[in-house]
């Protein structure tokens, strides 16, 4: 099983040139920079930083292996297009990206009013979509089937599927979750696009388990320190 | 002084700004107090109000920074910082800290959770980031002296933040319609009833504002607090981004327009605006490109209607200045006491203690030509005036110890005689010297009845262009029989207005009965053809009596020879005495 790791901030050389646990690959958000797990998930409208401009200013620190480095940008900026970003990041010489921090959790009139920006995951799902055709390889966070078929009709087959805000949920309930995650793998898995599924495990959800997703392609991991 | 509080009970007007150009221009236009807020930066860098949730840069150092470089120290009114509460790495303590610092007089929570729904909104308040730690935020500003301003949107969150000891609520009925991008189904009526929902609980004393939803215009404010608890509104995108975006739409386009109007205005060669083939009106045209190769000013005289101004506005054309458009001045419309003002100008406060400066119409004279047009009829202040700024070419406001030096040509109309104004006092002789370095008389109509016909075809073609309409000889006739007492203005309104009537493509004598009668008689006699020269010339008025007559083909000949006599004869191939004898006949003289 694959392995990804959301980390806010580059990780030190080891003596001999090589970065620590150099086969997990990173997905690299430093806006989350101090946020727990369940503040990283509300990080779209928490206007603490320049997302954009911390995550260019830490890649630009980056050395070694950089395709290792998953670009985690926020596609809403009104300040950048997708061109420019992506042309940054060939120069950084980063070649995936993904949606984060994220309009997956907008609901209700909240959608209608970032619809303004405009900022929401179909958005996200568009801007990803172009920057695969401007040679980036797109990973796609999903927080429903209807997303993830989104994300799937927008050409973008790696999924980062993700359990949803983990307030409120008791035992019986992540049980019940982990049913509907599986199910939702299962149907995008169907396509004939045949997509790479990884599951975010939330660690304010999933802190204990460790083999119940073995329906995932892949696991990612919340890394940063709160 | 920024410390000063929001106290009395007037209609508050809050102005909700990002910037230090906005924020005193509120202040000029009498805003209560001032908000600078993320949304109001983001505004007017082309990004939605709504992008102030996004994390594009620390909200809170932002506000910050944009206070104290383009507001604190600039405008005197109460400022609030719109404070955030999204970072936990901030507490409350070190944000009320900082505004201090600052210098804000004020904090209200922006943005604000209200506008998030749903389970993030939880997440928000779960994660102590959301409406609750505003309401910390309050409290501990309120505890420490600051002004207090809460954004709500129901009545739990009013009184949370009343009980915080807000001094203010303002009540958000949803982002600003209209061009921001953001819809509304909400009538002023669902607002109210929203309002009073919000502050039902809310104590009388707590001051309350409203804003957002479908209010962009102060009569929207006018309208809601008459329905509602609410003593005042706060503008955002409707103090800046939607009148600046209107404004500057319609400047540009003004801009786009006037270059498009002075392009054919002055690309046209002016010897063809001034039409005319007697030997009076090619003398003018003579001494007009004469005068318009120097710089020395023009007295142009003339009945009214004569083109006076036309033909000022010619030499201008034909000038070194012609790459700029005249600035004319109607001296009949000048009103004595207020000329001087019109005229030059005036300094600030020169009217009354803080009032502003305006620039005078001669201030716009500098390379470029001024027609006073009809300058008989300045008083004796203003030619005084006149007379020192032609002396000098300086412009001074009134008030001002400031001149400007303008480089001006001056061209005069006149369709008085200015030397027996001189004569009787009326006019100054110095004025007078200066305008008349150069003068130019056009002669009535009536004296060059040979330029009656090539005008009246050119005024068609200018007016009828795209209709094809010509000129019968029967209407030749009418045109040529009519004195023409006010030249070619009454001949162009005449040109016009049987274009305008005529059935068809060919004006007939009859298109032009209305000719010389009074304007009263004109209106019920739609058929009349009461022309008082009409009566002495048989004009044949059917179409069926359009072909060339004798009378008809002897007018052609004469107009196609401008009157020339022998000419004609010879042409028609009569002697020149039959030719009279016909021409006394045909009452053609």
């Amino acid at each position: 099983m694959k392995k990804l790791e959301i980390v806010d901030r580059i990780a030190p050389m080891s003596k001999n040139g090589a970065q620590s646990n150099s086969q997990v690959r990173k997905i690299l958000c430093p806006i989350l920079r101090g946020l727990t797990a369940g503040q990283a998930d509300c990080a779209i409208v928490l206007p603490r930083e320049n997302a954009n401009e911390l995550l260019f200013s830490e890649l630009e620190n980056l050395n070694g292996n950089r395709d290792r480095h998953i670009a985690a940008l926020l596609c809403a900026d009104p300040f950048i297009t997708v061109e420019k970003a992506a042309s940054r990041l060939k120069e950084l010489q980063v070649n995936s990206v993904t949606n984060w921090p994220s309009g997956i959790f907008f609901e209700g009139k909240t959608i209608k009013s970032m619809a303004a920006i405009p900022a929401g995951w179909q958005q996200e799902y568009a801007w990803l979509s172009k920057s695969r055709q401007l040679g980036l390889v797109p990973y796609a966070f999903v927080l429903s089937l209807e997303q993830g078929l989104a994300a799937l009709a927008e050409g973008i087959t790696r999924i980062i599927l993700h359990p949803g805000l983990p307030h409120g949920l008791n035992f019986d309930a992540k049980v019940q979750l982990s049913r509907s995650l599986e199910n939702i793998a299962n149907s995008l898995k169907q396509s004939p696009l045949n997509p790479e599924i990884y599951f975010y495990k939330h660690p304010q959800i999933f802190s204990h388990e460790s083999n119940a997703f073995d329906w995932a392609n892949g696991i990612v991991d919340y890394s940063v320190r709160a | 002084m920024n410390n000063t509080q929001v106290t009395d009970d007037r209609f508050l007007f809050g102005a909700a700004v990002g910037t230090g150009m906005t924020a005193m221009a509120a202040e000029r236009g009498g805003a209560d107090f001032l908000l600078i807020l993320n949304a109001g930066r983001l505004r007017l860098q082309g990004a939605s109000s709504l992008s102030c949730y996004l994390p594009l840069r620390s909200s809170n150092d932002w506000v910050i920074e944009i206070a104290e470089k383009e507001v604190l120290n600039r405008c005197s009114l109460p400022v609030f910082m719109g404070a955030s509460v999204c970072d936990p790495s901030s507490s409350v303590d070190s944000i009320v800290g900082k505004a201090i610092d600052a210098g804000f007089s004020g904090m209200v929570n922006f943005p604000s959770a209200w506008a998030i729904d749903g389970r993030l909104r939880l997440a928000l308040e779960a994660e102590e980031l959301g409406f609750g730690r505003e309401c910390a935020l309050i409290e501990e500003a309120a505890k420490a002296g600051l002004s207090t301003l809460a954004y709500v949107t129901n009545m739990q969150d009013a009184v949370r933040m009343s009980d915080a000891g807000a001094e203010m609520l303002c009540v958000v009925v949803g982002f600003t319609a209209g061009p921001t991008g953001v819809e509304t189904s909400l009538s002023f009526e669902a607002v109210a009833e929203t309002v009073d929902d919000t502050l039902r609980q809310v104590p009388k004393h707590v001051r309350t504002l409203v804003e957002g939803g479908p209010i962009t215009t102060p009569e929207d404010a006018l309208a809601v607090s008459r329905l509602c608890r609410v003593g005042g509104y706060i503008a955002g995108s409707t103090i800046d981004r939607l009148p600046l975006e209107e404004t500057i739409e319609q400047v540009v386009k003004s801009y786009k327009v006037i270059s498009q109007l002075v392009t054919p205005e002055f690309g046209v060669p002016a010897y063809h605006k001034f039409d005319g083939q007697s030997d009076a009106i090619s003398e003018i045209r003579s001494q007009a490109e004469t005068a318009a190769h120097s710089r020395i000013p023009v007295l142009i005289t003339g009945s009214s209607g004569t083109g006076k101004t036309l033909l000022a506005q010619q030499i201008h054309s034909m000038g070194a200045f012609s790459a700029r458009n005249p600035v004319i001045i109607n001296c009949n419309s000048l009103v004595a006491e207020d000329a001087p003002e019109f005229l030059f100008g005036r300094a600030a406060g020169h009217r009354s203690r803080g009032s502003a400066a305006s620039g005078g119409v001669l201030e716009r004279t500098g390379h470029t030509t001024l027609i006073l047009d009809e300058v008989g009829n300045l008083d004796a202040v203003t030619q005084g005036m006149l007379l020192e700024f032609i002396d000098t070419g300086t412009v001074q406001r009134l008030g001002s110890s400031m001149a400007c030096q303008m480089d001006t040509r001056i061209i005069s109309t006149s369709n008085q005689n200015l030397a027996k104004m001189v004569d009787c006092g009326s006019f100054r002789q110095d004025l007078f010297y200066r305008l008349t370095a150069h003068h130019i008389a056009i002669p009535a109509l009536a004296e060059r009845t040979e330029d009656i016909v090539p005008l009246a075809e050119a005024l068609l073609l200018e007016t009828e262009k795209r209709r094809g309409m010509r000129l019968s000889n029967s209407s030749y006739t009418a045109l040529l029989a009519y004195s023409w007492p006010g030249n070619v203005r009454e001949l162009r309104n005449a040109i016009m207005r049987a274009a305008a009537t005529a059935n068809g493509k060919l004006l007939i004598a009859k298109d032009f009965a209305f000719i010389g009668q009074p304007i009263t008689k004109l209106e019920s006699a739609g058929k009349s053809t009461g022309n008082k020269l009409a009566a002495n010339i048989p004009i044949q008025t059917s179409n069926k009596d359009e072909s060339m007559s004798e009378r008809d083909w002897i007018a052609a000949a004469l107009r196609r020879h401008r009157y020339r006599k022998n000419d004609t004869a010879s042409e028609l191939g009569i002697t020149p005495r039959t030719l009279y004898n016909k021409i006394k006949k045909y009452g053609l003289n």
